[in-house]
């Protein structure tokens, strides 16, 4: 008898609107931050990776133009558009003293899937404590992961970032 | 501050857990759900047959060794759902029964999935120096997850056996035939025409 309701099951599930339509096509979110820090010109080299696709959504959720960043019909507003975002999403502080970081390009990944935006922050000789924030599209997908590697003073780590947890200190 | 191994192994079992990552949750479920906790041995090795799939592909194309045209392989991904639900209706003693066919298409599967995403996760690597080390932890991630879904589905079957009292049989279709309805949806979702 219960094989009669194995059609009925089909017929109820293929009708069913799924909860997680909208975002059907779910590749991972991830993010990547890369953060050098160069001793001898005490400057932190900051490297952020975004998909070209889910910055421009982003962007356009926030009320930016079509930026068609990196491309021959890139707006004028484009780095604008991006320094702008970048400087709310990438925060770096250092012993309570949040730094200013300087715009020093962009450019498309290989595969042009991506972008790699550059900074550089000028940061004192000595310092004990830094605080990286890095929230880069975390309010366009629930999913995203933002990935953070640091290099500071010999020191090699990772930090794994998601919509809970945003931000860590680390002292050295 | 985390290793670097470990911080793709979590991401990897995240990328598992996550609900938006449904496609592979519901291969897993079809790939179970005719089992149930006392196969657990026979389902340890459809598990990582797939991971082994999943992980060839990926590592090839993360290599630049092989790439794939994405729409087609978004599109084939539900069908490998489709097909493994579908198949669990077959009949003990028919030729698909055999076991070429239980360990060898969910390899052949994993190699689909695994090209899913593998172009993506080329560019997020990139930069590197060395992609074969967070690479091998994010597939380690991904097989940990797979088992852990593995162990929920099968303490769902043992209520539904021991306490519910389907049967094994009815419970399998159930989930066959819902795993089924939603792979043709995510088809009709992907179709690249």
């Amino acid at each position: 008898m219960m094989y009669l309701l194995y059609p009925a099951w089909f017929l109820l599930l293929s009708f069913f609107p799924l909860p997680f339509s909208q975002d059907l096509w779910h590749e991972i979110h991830v993010s990547k931050c890369e953060i050098h820090h160069n001793a001898q010109a005490s400057t932190l080299e900051i490297a952020t990776q975004i998909f070209l696709d889910d910055l421009q959504t982003q962007l356009t959720a926030l009320g930016a133009p079509d930026l068609y960043l990196c491309t021959e019909k890139e707006a004028k507003v484009g780095n604008q558009e991006l320094i702008k975002y970048l400087g709310r999403k990438l925060k770096i502080t250092v012993d309570g003293k949040t730094l200013e970081g300087s715009f020093m390009g962009k450019e498309l990944s290989e595969d042009m899937l991506a972008v790699w935006t550059y900074f550089e922050y000028q940061m004192p000789t000595n310092f004990n404590k830094i605080n990286v924030k890095y929230d880069v599209l975390m309010d366009l997908y629930d999913d995203q992961k933002n990935i953070v590697n640091i290099k500071i003073k010999g020191k090699n780590g990772y930090l794994l970032f998601n919509k809970n947890h945003v931000e860590e200190s680390i002292n050295y | 501050m985390n290793s670097e191994f470990y911080t793709y192994f979590q991401l990897g079992i995240q990328h598992i857990a996550d609900i938006s990552a449904y496609d592979h949750l519901l291969f897993v479920i079809a790939l179970c759900a005719i089992y149930e906790p006392k196969d657990w041995r026979r389902l340890l090795i459809l598990v990582t047959a797939f991971t082994i799939g999943h992980s060839l592909t990926l590592g090839l194309a993360a290599l630049d060794i092989l790439a794939f045209p994405q729409a087609i392989i978004e599109f084939l991904i539900p069908v490998t759902i489709l097909i493994t639900a579908v198949l669990n209706f077959r009949t003990r003693g028919s030729s698909l029964y055999m076991p070429l066919w239980k360990y060898a298409l969910p390899l052949f599967f994993g190699l689909i999935h695994g090209m899913g995403f593998s172009n993506y996760f080329k560019s997020l690597l990139g930069k590197q120096d060395s992609i074969v080390k967070p690479l091998f932890a994010f597939n380690l991630g991904i097989e940990a997850g797979q088992l852990v879904i593995v162990l929920s589905l099968m303490i769902l079957t043992y209520i539904a056996i021991n306490i519910v009292k389907i049967s094994l049989k009815n419970w399998s279709g159930i989930l066959s035939a819902i795993t089924a309805a939603m792979a043709l949806y995510l088809m009709w979702e992907t179709r690249f025409w």
